[in-house]
This record gives structure tokens, sequence and C-alpha cells, in this order.
């Protein structure tokens, strides 16, 4: 393996206002290397790499590519010069072609004088796509046609070129299907293996990274804290180190429950019973309480549609859905009948960034909180202020405005809807995802306890070791339909259940 | 890191949660102690008791329509066939009374079309998949297409009233009343009850706000009507006041409120930082402008001129997008 | 099979329109219809149309709702044509500064918009605001009238208006078609961060399609100037509604975009406008057909945004039904 530095930032510091994302930060590529950058949100591993992939300067500090100082204006100007960076959220452009997306901000090469020429763009498209070995889909093909996981591959092929020396994937791949996965793979093995080109890969998942990178730099709170070869990452204490050093102090070894034996109470809560919609046939779930019930899959395999479906939000062709055997048609008479639901998107369904915590908290509960007619304002601050201090939610007051908080305190926000209004049947939708690992334990154990006070809880997580870790019983699905039913046991392993899945 | 983050929300986050309000009441402070100050030096002060009165009946019939509309702005919407719908509620009005005599069948005539387009507006958006301005822009050309008629059938250019004495509706007294009362009822709606609350999630977070059981429909029906019932008091002291109604009624009032409520500070995309304050400052910053700068000497004609320059000014500081891409 | 379709859908709005109003008219007697004589007249108001809704629609496919268009077309048509009028009837002189004051006016709100970081909406209510009252100063605000001006009226008339209309069409076309501007602002419309992310330049992009949407209200204006009588605005956002008039073929065109592109969508929509206004207007009074126009437009827009949004789903419940039958 070549050791040849090929990119080389000193002293790098970003600030954004206030807030520090980087401190004075040291940092060296070499070719024919993949790299890992694990830590935290709020680490600065997205930031650091962001500012040598053009997307936006740095406040301070220096950087050199390929033996020269390296100042790109934009993204476009990066990537022709070689580093190139696939974003995490969807970054193709809805309403036009492939071929336009292909060469979104490129749009010169194919035009004189301001007038463009789209034939040529279509030809070199083709020939881009049948490069990678992509045979089903053309320059010409509309993108609103192409699967979720297809476009994040049309914004790999955007990104990498011949004249790729660095390629930066940032947290890509949970987007991408199994196969989406297995091309990304095969790519950077290719790059760095026979072409010496080098690779950064940007995660949260340890097992991802300890799998695929040949060397790991962890960063915490805009510092590197320290650097694992491959023979570190080998060794069996590596994840419990890693961890150590994300999170930079001792979390303790609990983590998800401890114990390893189902239980549940005896009375159903909630009863999915025969239900088809779309895609979906024939589904039947029964949710006893005090259970929590894991749902796992890939992306598609419609166990997010379930969770919604369970919360009143699908329209059902067949079959009903029944809480203390009363059928559930709105997401309202769900919510009066005991049910919360967080969605997976946090940030866009389940809590109002525009708002104030406590306006949050108490939105469900509006009706059972009016006396008279109307509201008090006392009645509304007592009970948001009771789930601030059972959360710990930290935050100004309950006038603060959620989009000031951080992702696991807003989670911690999505949560307390729901025990304010006394839900007793809550449908989670990958309750932990971009939470720090310490938030994450917190969360855990508030689950728990959920479970202990009787609660029935239907969570659905795209993370293995989290389904693994709290779930009585655990549904695997797959093309929308049920293809495993495991029950918590100590010997339940991910390799045993990602046959079920794929 | 979080008390410091504590400290912080006083200062650059504190301007930009309240910097609307700001505006809002700085620009009638501002107007209060300019005129103050500068009408009695050409005459007549704006506080003497007719000039006062003069303002109150240049502002009610605007800062009626704004304070119901703060409704339907808080979903972020808003409703552009207001001007059309005050029109043809004048000449309802004056037309039943002049034929029936009784003032009140005109007004029930106008609340039961009033609840009805309200019920359109709000319901037609959400079950239909249009937007919702979509709906209020037809209504705009079909009312105004009715009225047009409605004239044309009776062969003049405007009605007036007969028999019925509308000189109470002149009444500065009666005035200041009838807008203190709707100012509490619709501020008690607004912030104690679920309606508005449940009117500021919609404008915030529609996905989120359905997602934590509100009834968009429902809701946003609501809102719509309650601004209707409003639109139809705002229309009985725009006839009351000249005592007859015209084909021309009307024109350009929602224009005015979507001013007064940016004045005030209303942010058009609705949510959270709507108040009924917005409503009642911006339109009196409206009508200080309309009725102070011609007592100082400024003519006819650049009035208008210096309301446009208030109004980018006042924007630039209230609506300013700093970071990010541009704002739709 | 596919073109007939295409061409089908195309002309199904203007023809469509064009025999029921062929029906209304020759059932009241009036035979002039379908003349060459309408179409020459008619020839003025359809280029106008095309022209407004062309500068409309040019921002409103990027998602931009321009409230100043309206406005801009009055400063420019004022100054244009009284300055040509005192300069001798100068016809060149007129085009150009008409053409010229279009453009920096656009310019203008673009920058309000692109540097003052406001809202499109308020941006441009605001500059609509400060043009109109401009046009109260200008020339004691007297307006234009240049109808009797048979020198300058030249472009009002046929065969002269196609000039400056075929000139908007391509300029339109070429915008959308063939110009890297053009490809890029359809990237932001559509997804504006990932475009931004990318490195296209926003702000580039906005004062580049503001400077064609200025030369399309530029061209819009040398045939609309003349036409008619125009007075300045003494209240506010009169031309928003005059403007407004024009966006039913802007829908249309959105909505035909599949069918033959929005270029010549805006051109039928324009056609199908016209020809209703001048069959109502023909068949009942001048006000009155104009009234029932209006009514009808309104429902028009209406059944479009309907159909649009929910065309998809009628058809998927029509084909499910078929295929139930087909089972059993």
């Amino acid at each position: 393996m070549a050791h040849e530095v090929i990119f080389e930032a000193k002293h790098m510091h970003k600030a954004f206002g206030p807030t520090i994302a980087l401190k004075d930060v040291d940092i060296q590529i070499c070719r024919g290397e993949i790299r890992g950058l694990i830590g935290e949100n709020g680490s600065g591993k997205s930031t650091i790499m962001s500012i040598a992939a053009g997307m936006q300067p740095a406040t301070s500090g220096e950087m050199i590519y390929k033996g020269q100082p390296w100042h790109p204006k934009s993204m476009v100007d990066s990537q022709h010069q070689g580093i190139s960076m696939i974003l995490q959220e969807a970054n193709t452009i809805p309403h036009v072609t492939v071929a336009q997306n292909l060469f979104a901000g490129q749009e010169q090469d194919f035009s004189k004088g301001g007038l463009i020429n789209m034939s040529k763009m279509y030809k070199r498209a083709d020939e881009l796509l049948k490069k990678f070995g992509i045979t089903n889909i053309r320059g010409r093909d509309p993108i609103d046609r192409l699967t979720f996981e297809d476009r994040k591959l049309i914004e790999i092929v955007r990104c990498v070129t011949d004249d790729t020396e660095i390629l930066v994937v940032d947290e890509t791949t949970t987007a991408l299907s199994h196969e989406g996965r297995e091309i990304l793979y095969k790519l950077i093995h290719k790059m760095t293996e026979q072409d010496n080109k080098a690779v950064v890969f940007v995660s949260h998942d340890m097992d991802e990274i300890l799998e695929q990178c040949t060397d790991l730099t962890v960063l915490r709170d805009g510092d590197i804290i320290g650097h694992l070869t491959r023979e570190e990452m080998d060794a069996p204490d590596a994840v419990q180190k890693i961890r150590l050093m994300m999170v930079g102090r001792e979390i303790g070894e609990k983590y998800f429950r401890e114990d390893f034996t189902p239980s549940h109470q005896e009375e159903v809560a909630l009863e999915l019973q025969n239900i088809s919609f779309g895609p979906i046939k024939d589904f039947s779930l029964q949710l006893r309480k005090g259970e929590i019930v894991g749902m796992g899959g890939l992306s598609g395999c419609g166990m997010h549609e379930i969770g919604k479906a369970a919360y009143g939000l699908e329209k059902l062709e067949k079959g009903q859905v029944l809480r203390n055997g009363k059928p559930i048609k709105s997401c309202l008479q769900a919510i009066e009948s005991g049910i919360g639901y967080i969605s997976k998107n946090r940030d866009l369904e389940a809590i109002i960034l525009d708002a104030p915590i406590q306006t949050n908290i108490v939105l469900p509960s509006l009706t059972a909180l009016t006396k008279g007619g109307f509201i008090r304002p006392k009645d509304e601050k007592k009970l948001s202020d009771a789930q601030i201090g059972a959360f710990r939610i930290k935050c100004g007051s309950g006038k603060q405005y959620v989009n000031t908080l951080s992702g696991g305190n807003k989670q911690k926000v999505s949560f307390a809807k729901w025990t304010a209004k006394g839900s007793d049947v809550i449908v989670m939708d990958c309750p932990t995802r971009g939470v720090d690992i310490g938030v994450k334990q917190a969360m855990y154990a508030l689950i728990e306890e959920m479970k202990k006070e009787g609660k029935a809880i239907l969570m659905i997580s795209e993370e293995l070791s989290e389904l693994i870790g709290m779930s009585d019983r655990l549904i695997i699905m797959k093309d929308f339909e049920v293809t495993a039913q495991l029950e918590r046991s100590k010997d339940l392993k991910q390799t045993d259940i990602i046959e079920y899945m794929i | 890191m979080e008390n410091t983050a504590a400290v912080k929300v006083f200062s650059k986050d504190w301007f930009r949660t309240h910097g609307a309000a700001l505006a809002g009441y700085g620009g009638v402070l501002f107007c209060i102690v300019f005129f103050s100050i500068t009408t009695p030096l050409f005459g007549e002060s704006i506080w003497s008791a007719s000039k006062l009165s003069t303002l109150i009946s240049d502002v009610i019939v605007l800062a009626i329509l704004s304070v119901g509309a703060v409704f339907v702005y808080s979903l972020g919407s808003m409703d552009i066939s207001i001007g059309k719908q005050v029109g043809l509620y004048a000449t309802i009005i004056v037309a039943v009374t002049n034929s029936t005599g009784s003032l009140i069948l005109g007004i029930l005539i106008c609340l039961v079309i009033a609840v009805f387009i309200g019920i359109v507006n709000g319901a037609t958006g959400e079950l239909l998949h249009i937007h919702s301005v979509v709906s209020s822009l037809v209504f705009m050309m079909v009312l105004g297409g009715i009225s047009t008629l409605i004239y044309n059938n009776m062969g003049s250019r405007n009605v007036a009233l007969k028999s019925f004495d509308h000189h109470i509706f002149k009444n500065v007294w009666l005035m200041v009343i009838v807008l203190v009362v709707e100012v509490l009822i619709v501020t008690f709606l607004f912030n104690y009850t679920k309606f508005g609350k449940n009117a500021r999630a919609i404008g915030a977070n529609p996905v989120a706000a359905e997602q934590s059981g509100i009834n968009l429909v429902k809701y946003k029906v609501i809102a719509y009507v309650i601004m209707g019932v409003f639109v139809v008091v705002a229309a009985i002291f725009q006839m009351g006041y000249t005592g007859s109604a015209s084909d021309s009624t009307g024109t350009g009032f929602e224009m005015n409120v979507m001013v007064a409520l940016i004045l005030g500070g209303m942010p058009l995309s609705g949510g959270m930082k709507s108040r009924v304050s917005c409503a009642v400052l911006g339109s009196f910053t409206f009508s200080l402008l309309n009725v102070g700068l011609p007592m100082i000497g400024i003519p006819v004609n650049t009035v208008n001129l210096i309301k446009a320059i208030i109004f980018i000014i006042v924007v630039l500081i209230t609506c300013r997008k700093s970071r990010g891409v541009l704002p739709r | 099979m596919k073109i007939l379709k295409k061409i089908g859908g195309t002309l199904m709005l203007p023809v469509g329109m064009y025999i029921v109003m062929m029906i209304l008219c020759y059932a009241n007697g009036k035979m002039f219809f379908g003349t060459w004589a309408m179409w020459k007249t008619l020839s003025v108001d359809i280029a106008v149309s095309i022209t407004c809704a062309l500068g409309i629609g040019l921002q409103f496919k990027c998602g931009r709702f321009d409230f100043s268009g309206g406005a801009i077309m009055l400063i420019a048509g004022i100054l244009a044509g009284n300055i040509a009028r005192d300069s001798g009837n100068n016809v060149l002189l007129m085009v150009v500064l008409a053409l010229a004051i279009c453009v920096v006016l656009s310019l203008l709100v673009s920058f309000l918009y692109v540097y003052g970081r406001l809202p499109i909406i308020i941006a441009t209510i605001g500059m609509a605001m400060l043009y109109e009252s401009i046009t109260c100063l200008l020339y004691n605000g007297t307006g234009v009238n240049l109808v009797p001006n048979m020198t300058l009226r030249v472009f009002a008339t046929f065969p002269m208006v196609l000039i400056p209309l075929v000139i908007a069409i391509a300029i339109y076309a070429f915008y959308s078609y063939f110009t890297t501007t053009g490809k890029q602002a359809v990237l932001l419309s559509n997804n504006q961060q990932s475009a931004v992310n990318i490195g296209i330049n926003e702000n580039k992009n906005v004062i580049i399609s503001y400077i064609f949407s200025g030369l399309l209200f530029g061209l819009a204006t040398i045939i609309w100037l003349t036409k008619s009588i125009h007075n300045a605005s003494f209240s506010s956002l009169t031309t928003v509604g005059e403007l407004f008039s024009n966006i039913l073929p802007v829908f249309i065109g959105l909505m035909l975009v599949n069918f033959c592109g929005d270029t010549i969508g805006i051109i039928m929509g324009s056609i199908t406008l016209c020809l209703l206004n001048y069959g109502l207007k023909a068949v009942f009074s001048n006000e009155t057909g104009a009234a029932i126009a209006t009514i009808v437009t309104g429902i028009f827009i209406l059944m479009l945004n309907v159909v649009s949004a929910q065309g998809m789903n009628w058809i998927h419940m029509i084909k499910k039904a078929f295929k139930r039958k087909e089972t059993i």
C-alpha cells in the first residue's frame, strides 16, 4: 500500500458564529487508503471534509493537495480538480432528466456562448452510466422514475470521474439498497487498491467502518482524538475503545437491555388484523402491554408504512387496526385512544422546529387541557415543565424554540409529546437516528423504563444492533412480507437476521 | 455549554425572535412621536378631537379586517377576495335595507354568505390538494363579476341607503368599542383556545400538526370563517360611513390588509410568530401615515411614495433572511 | 399516435372555447364572430395577454410570484409614451425607452430580492407600491393617453402587433430551452439547496432571469401602452389586479407542459382567454360581458387547478373500475 500523502490540512479552524465546529485540526490523507472518520454529531467529521471538497470555506487554516496550496471555489470546481464528495441528504434534483442531474453545474461544458446543446449532454451521460456498469438507466430518463436508491447511485456517478483522486463518502450508505452498497464498496476498493486513489469514509456506523476502512480517525467536539490502524481496528476491544474516544467519558457497560428473556403482559394493547394497503397484503400483529416489538428490514421493505398504519395514517383497503376492541381509522382517533407516533423524519414530521418546546409538548394534549372553553397558560406550562424535568431536556426554558436544541434534545421533545398525553402505546420509527451515543444510552434506558411501566412499544429501526438489544420480539420484513419472527435471546446474532432481510 | 447558550439567547437570537415585534411597535411609536411633534407646527395637532376622529374613521375598516385576517395569515395562507367580499356585503346590506327596511336581515344574509365562503376557502385547499390562495383568487373574480352584474342590472353605479339613518355608524365611540371588542375576542380565541394554537401549528408545519392530531380541514375552515364574520362587520362600517355602496367599494382592501399586517410584523408564512398585535399596530401605522402626512404639507401625490419607502425599510429590518439560500 | 394525442391536448382548449363562443354568438345574432375582422381586432388583445403572461410565467416557473410587473409596465408606459410624443412622435424612441425602462425597473426588483434577501412576495409588493407611487408624481399624475395618436399606435394594430409578439415568444423560448441560465433556473426551482450546494450561482441566475422578464414586459408595454388610456395608480396595488387577470394563460401553460411545452401552452391559454372575453362582450353589453367573463375565468382557474391536482387520481380510479369490470 503506497503511503504518499495526497492531501493535508493544517490548523483548520471553522466557526459558525459562536459555535466552533473545528478547533485547530491537522489531518493527512494518503493514497491507497480508505480512511474512516468517525465521531458524534458536532464532532466536525463532516465539516472538515466539506471544506476540503469546496462546499464551504474554512475560517482559518491551510490545505495542501497534491503538493500545492488548495483553495476550491465550489464543489464543482473541487470536483473538476479531483476531490469529490457525496452528501448525506438527497442531493438529486427532481422533475428533470438523469443527464441534467449528472452534469448539474457543468452546463458550460455543453454550451457555447450561453446556448446549450442537450443531445451532447445525453450522449455523454449514457457513456458515463455504461462505464459504471449501470445498464438500466439512460441519460434521457426523467429522474422521478428512479427509485430512491438508484437516485443515490446517480449522485455517486455524478461525483466520480477519472480525474477523481479523493472520494469523500459522507454518511451515504444508510440511503442505499443492498445492491447499491455493494456497488459503492466495490468502487472504493477498486479506487484504492487498483487506481491508487484515496477514499474518506465519514460515518456514524461502527460496524460498517470497521469492515470497510483501512485506517480510522476519531473526532470529538471539533478535535481529532486519535487514530487507529487496521490491526488496532481488528482487536477485540476496538468497539469499546472507539466509543470511549467518541464520547470522551466512560459510558458504562449498560447500553441496551441487560436481560435476555422476552416478557410482556397478557393484555393486548394494539392489534393489526389482516391489514392490506398498497403493496402490503394481509399483515397481522398483536402488541401486548409491557412489550417491545421490533421491526427490521431494508429501507423499502414496508415496515415504515406498517408504523403509519398502526397510527391511523394510512387508508386501509382490508382489515383493521384495533385498540381496546375499537377500530382506529384516523390519527386523531389513534391519539384519543392512547397511541403516540414518532415519525422517522423527525425534523419534518414529528416536531415543529419553528415553535417553542412547550408548544410542541402540549400540542396533542390541547383538547384535554381545555377547561370551560379555554386553556390556561399556567396549565400548559405545568404540563410542559414536568416533561422537561423528567427527560432532562437541556434548555433555558419551555419558551425556547426547538430548532436551537441539539439532535438528542429534539428527540426527547418528540418523546415528551406522548408521555405528556399519557399514551400507552407508542410507535417509534428510527428513534435514535442521528443521536449521539450518550443520548442513545439514555433513550434506551427510557424505553426500557416505559416497558416496565406497562406501555406497549412498536420500535421500527434500521439499526440491527438496536433491534436485537431492545426487542422482546423481532419481526423482519422483506418486500412487504414478514420473513421472520424471532424471540429475544442471548444467542441472536446480526448475521442470522440479515439473511431474512435480503 | 448550555449556560453560555442561555446567555447568548438574549443577544442575537432574541433579536431574531423578537425583531418583528420590535419593528411593529417601533413603527407605530415612531409615527406617534413624529406626528405629535410635527403636526402642530403645520396648524392642527393630529391629536385634536376632529383629527383624531378622522384617524379612527380611516383606520376602522382596515383594522377590523386585519385583526380578523390574523387567523388566516397565521395558517400561512392569505385571502385575496376580502376586498370584493366587502364590496358585495356593503351592496347587499344597502339593497336589502332599502327594500325591506331591516338592517339586521341584510347583515344576516351577508353572514351566511361569509360563512359559506369561509368553508369553501378553508376546505378546498386540503380536500382538493390545490393551493388555498387559488380558491380565494377564484372568489375574487367570481364575486367581482357578480357585483358588476348586480350594478348593471340596477342601472346605476352605486346605491345609497334611503330610509335608514346611518349616522350611528359614523360615531367614533362606536367604532372604538367595536374594535376593542373584536381585539379582545380574537386575542382570546387566538391565544387561549385551541383554535388559535392549532392554526399557528398548521402554519408552522402542517405535516407535524396533522401527526399531532390536528384535523387540518376543520381548523382551516374555522380560521376562514372567523375572518369572514369580521369581514361582514367591516363592511357594515364601510357602508355606514357614506351610507352607500358602489361597484368599486372595497377595491384593493386585501392588499391594504397585507401591507398593514407586514408593517405590523406579521410573518407571511404564518406560524408561531403570528400575533394579533401585528394587525392593530400595522393598521394604525398605515392610517397615521395616511392622515398625518397630508397634515404636514406633503402633497397627496407623494403620500403613497413615502408609504412605499417606509414599507420597504420596515421589511428590510424584519424579514431579512441573512443566511442560506434565497428565501421563497 | 402520440403526436395526435399531443396536438389534441394542445388545441383542445382554444378550439373548444372557439366553438362554444361561436354557438353563443350565432345564437344571439352576432355573426361577425370568427371573421377575419374579429381576428384582426382580437390580435392586439391576444398579443398583450401573451406577452404579459410570458413575463409573469418566466418568474412563476421558478416559483416566484412577481407582483411588480403591472407597475413596471405602467411607469414605462407613462414615461416612454409621453417622452416619445413630446419628441415629435418618435416611434423608435418609444420602443427603446419602453424596453430600457422595463429592464432597469425589473433589475431593481431583482436587486431588492437578491441583496435584501426578502421573501419574493414581500419584495415585489414593496417595489410595486414604490413604482405605483412614482406614477402619481410623473407628469403630475395624468398617466398616459396615446389612443388618438396614430403614429405611435403602430404596434397596437394588426399586422404590426405581430412584431413585438413574435419577438417576445422567441425570447421566452430561447431562455427556456437554449440558455444555460434557463436550464439552471429549472434546477434551482426544483431543489434549491442541492443546486446551490453543487455550486450554481443563485444570485446571478435570478438577476439574469429578471433581465429577460424585463424585456418581455417591455415588449408588452409597447403594445399595451397605446391601446387604451392608462391612469396613474392612486390607490394601492391596482396594477396587481390588472396584471393577474392574465394569470390564467400561465396556469394553462403549466398544465399543457407535457403536450406542447409551456411556451405554446401560454399562447393557447391566451387565445382561449381572449376568445372568451370577446365572445361574452359581443353577446352581452361590454360591461356585463366582461363581468361574466371574469366569473367564468375564475371558475376556469378553479377547474384547472383541481383537474391538474386530482386528474391522476381520477384516471387511476377510472382505470381500476374498468379493471374490475374486466375481471368479472
